[in-house]
């Protein structure tokens, strides 16, 4: 597949990334062997040319980190003894 | 027969026996030899030279207009180290540096990019083994898509310059390429507007650079190395480095 980089917040591809096998939010691999990443903060990827898509973010939600995942335990582990306490007030 | 009819004999005997290859015929003593050779006009140079324990070195100062042209007439084997100074100015056309070798080292120092000192059409280094520092130059481009280009070049220092591809009139690939064999040192220079800010298969330092709006920072290839060192960020002002074979190293030793 053919991938675009664009900065955040515009639609013109700064860089094409042709053959893209796999990526990921900081990198993609090509069909030759070749190692894109990691990118900038402020980019995006998109498959589309008009560079309506936001693959690195996407893929982030999809892929959270194992320190998001403990965030949002503690999270909710939070919320149910904030829960639990206000029944044992009740 | 005086010392000098004597001397004046062996030379016309030696250059007869240069002229057909069999100069090493002439004496078996090679001090004999070795005295011979010294009385004939600028073999007593070359016997110096070969016998120099240091190298000699020397500075000039040029118009930049003036700067290949000299370049050009120098000899290609450097038993000298030559320091060039160049006056505030343009250099009209690429600046090419091709073949030199020998112990002496090649400085090149403008007066800086804030003080007009314009390579109009960028710099080629190639096949060199001396040691070349190209210092305070604004680099700019009209023909050439690389502003820095080094190849099979074994000590390429590059200190101060300011290499930015929205001064090229005909498309901006590479800031600094380095291919072939080659050590380049960038030390305190900015590339912007590129392609690619610095490309290599062989090995770059860069030292306190920076880069703005260049599309990808650093591209790597057939094991090139790129060792990132002081406040040199990590993508060069692009927007994702490039591997196809090869590492890049940040300033803790890690692989970027």
């Amino acid at each position: 597949m053919t991938l675009y980089v664009y900065k955040t917040g515009t639609s013109v591809p700064v860089l094409t990334m042709e053959n893209v096998v796999s990526y990921t939010d900081s990198r993609a691999e090509t069909a030759d062997g070749g190692v894109y990443g990691p990118f900038a903060e402020d980019v995006e990827l998109s498959s589309l040319p008009d560079c309506s898509e936001t693959l690195r973010a996407d893929w982030r939600r999809d892929h959270p980190s194992a320190e998001d995942r403990v965030k949002a335990l503690e999270q909710e582990m939070a919320a149910i003894g904030a829960a639990i306490e206000r029944g044992m007030m009740l | 027969m005086t010392q000098a009819q004597f001397n004046a004999m062996l030379q016309v005997a030696i250059a007869q026996e240069i002229a057909g290859g069999k100069y090493f015929q002439l004496s078996h003593n090679l001090d004999d030899l070795d005295a011979v050779l010294g009385n004939i006009d600028g073999f007593s140079d070359v016997k110096d030279k070969v016998e120099a324990t240091g190298v000699t070195s020397r500075a000039i100062t040029l118009e930049a207009a003036d700067l290949q042209a000299y370049i050009d007439a120098l000899p290609r084997l450097r038993t000298e180290s030559l320091i060039i100074r160049v006056n505030a100015g343009h250099v009209p056309k690429t600046l090419r540096l091709e073949n030199f070798y020998g112990p002496g080292f090649l400085w090149i120092i403008g007066q800086g990019a804030d003080s007009g000192s314009v390579l109009d059409d960028g710099i080629v280094i190639s096949n060199c083994s001396i040691a070349i520092r190209i210092i305070s130059f604004d680099i700019r481009g009209y023909s050439v898509g690389t502003g820095v280009s080094v190849s099979n070049s074994k000590s390429v220092s590059l200190e101060n310059l300011v290499i930015d591809g929205s001064n090229f009139a005909d498309g901006a690939y590479n800031g600094i390429s380095a291919d072939i064999s080659c050590m380049v040192a960038a030390s305190n220079c900015t590339i912007s507007h590129f392609t690619r800010a610095v490309y290599t298969g062989a090995v770059v330092r860069l030292i306190n650079c920076g880069g703005s709006d260049n599309a990808s920072g650093i591209a790597v290839e057939g094991g090139g190395v790129v060792l990132l060192s002081g406040s040199t960020p990590e993508l060069m002002g692009g927007a994702v480095n490039k591997k196809w074979g090869g590492i890049i190293i940040d300033k803790t030793g890690m692989p970027v």
